[in-house]
């Protein structure tokens, strides 16, 4: 019986990774027949944020901001770039051309990832809704792009499937990388506080020791971080005073919704996206999946205290929301209104990324 | 208790004092009002190293 239940579990992780390798193939030929059309190359997108961190991999943190703009790369953090740097010595490759092909690699395995996460934590959504909408939404552009995103949605599912097996240390040691992912990879210690505030008690001591252990262990990425930018520019919180240089200084949330609103265009469509990513998250807390729920709500938020520019890209690459999304198409008559809506917007995004556009950075 | 999770108690100490160190050494001076203006000033990123 045992067996026949593993065999099983085996056939479904088989059919997840074949799935995702299939779903991956197609948002490569989507974005093959994009600069096929458009005259580019599909491995020389390396822009934007991109840049910033194959600078990162290539000098390291600038000890001085930018006479002109006051720019500097500290907002950046150090994870993705350190595995640029570690591919780039294993197949010396050129740093930009590592970003974009370690991004591709990492963008595969988060799908497959998603797919496991999303079995675990939503049993009714079958693996291809979770696997097409991590793969073909508008914005997985930035899976292809030498981003860090790919790189935090497959932690992101790695952290909350441990936690949902109740793997402490294992929460502990991917929470440390998620730390040094990004901001808000700080933030799944919200949901590890939750289960361990539930499992306390009437645990055994060394369960209890793993806890208290996991936990600690999920700062140490960020403070390392802090450490590093001490020593290079003098100031741990150089992260979140950099801000200020790309002209975002801290804001109350809600004012940068209603500005948003207020200001229209593009801008009308990323305070749109924030408030239904708010909506979500209060959906998946008041369903009782708190953990989920608390996490994206804090992703959400925190991001929009310095605007609304990049949150497409906080708002779509959190597992969590993708989840919801995930639940939403996995109804035939939604699924077949909004895919073709979703690869077309994700069309859309590879001509705008192409053509260089500020809007899509 | 397994072998490993001897150490538990050991490293739980040890990031407990880095964290407290960090805390004290490296990032009170940062979160300090003066500071938070000085930076935004622009001043610091200006300032010659």
């Amino acid at each position: 019986m045992m067996l026949e239940g593993e065999g099983s579990r085996r056939h479904e992780r088989l059919y997840a990774l074949w799935l995702s390798v299939g779903l991956f193939a197609v948002h490569q030929l989507i974005e093959l027949v994009v600069a096929f059309v458009f005259h580019r190359h599909v491995l020389d997108v390396c822009y934007w944020d991109c840049k910033w961190y194959a600078g990162i991999s290539l000098h390291g943190y600038a000890p001085t901001a930018t006479a002109a703009n006051h720019q500097a790369n500290w907002a950046f953090f150090p994870l993705f770039p350190l595995l640029v740097l570690l591919a780039n010595a294993a197949t010396s490759v050129s740093i930009p051309l590592a970003s974009v092909l370690l991004g591709k690699v990492l963008f595969l395995f988060s799908i497959y990832a998603f797919i496991e996460f999303s079995t675990r934590y939503s049993e009714q959504v079958p693996p291809l809704c979770a696997g097409l909408i991590v793969a073909l939404s508008p914005y997985a552009v930035y899976g292809n792009t030498g981003y860090t995103e790919p790189l935090f949605l497959l932690l992101t599912c790695v952290f909350f499937v441990f936690l949902k097996d109740r793997r402490y240390l294992a929460c502990g040691l991917v929470g440390a990388l998620l730390s040094a992912t990004r901001v808000p990879g700080i933030f799944v210690v919200l949901p590890y506080a939750i289960v361990v505030a539930q499992h306390f008690l009437p645990a055994s001591r060394e369960e209890k020791l793993e806890m208290v252990l996991g936990g600690l262990l999920i700062p140490l990425g960020i403070a390392l971080f802090m450490l590093h930018l001490h020593a290079v520019t003098g100031d741990a919180l150089a992260f979140i005073h950099v801000q200020k240089a790309w002209g975002r200084p801290l804001s109350n949330p809600l004012a940068v919704i209603v500005g948003g609103f207020e200001q229209g265009k593009i801008r009308l469509i990323w305070a749109s996206m924030s408030v239904l990513a708010l909506g979500a998250s209060l959906f998946l807390i008041f369903t009782r999946r708190l953990t989920l729920g608390l996490f994206s709500l804090f992703c959400t938020l925190i991001p929009l205290w310095t605007g609304l520019q990049s949150m497409p890209r906080y708002i779509w690459w959190q597992a969590p929301i993708l989840l919801v999304l995930a639940n939403v198409i996995s109804r035939r008559a939604t699924m077949i209104v909004l895919m073709p809506i979703f690869v077309l917007g994700l069309a859309y995004m590879y001509i705008a990324w192409m053509a260089v556009k500020s809007w899509v950075v | 208790m397994g072998r490993l999770s001897r150490i538990y108690p050991l490293l739980i100490v040890a990031l407990l004092v880095f964290y407290a160190v960090l805390a004290f050494w490296v990032l009170h001076p940062t979160v300090s009002v003066a500071y938070f203006e000085y930076y935004l000033s622009g001043a610091q990123a200006a300032a010659p190293r």
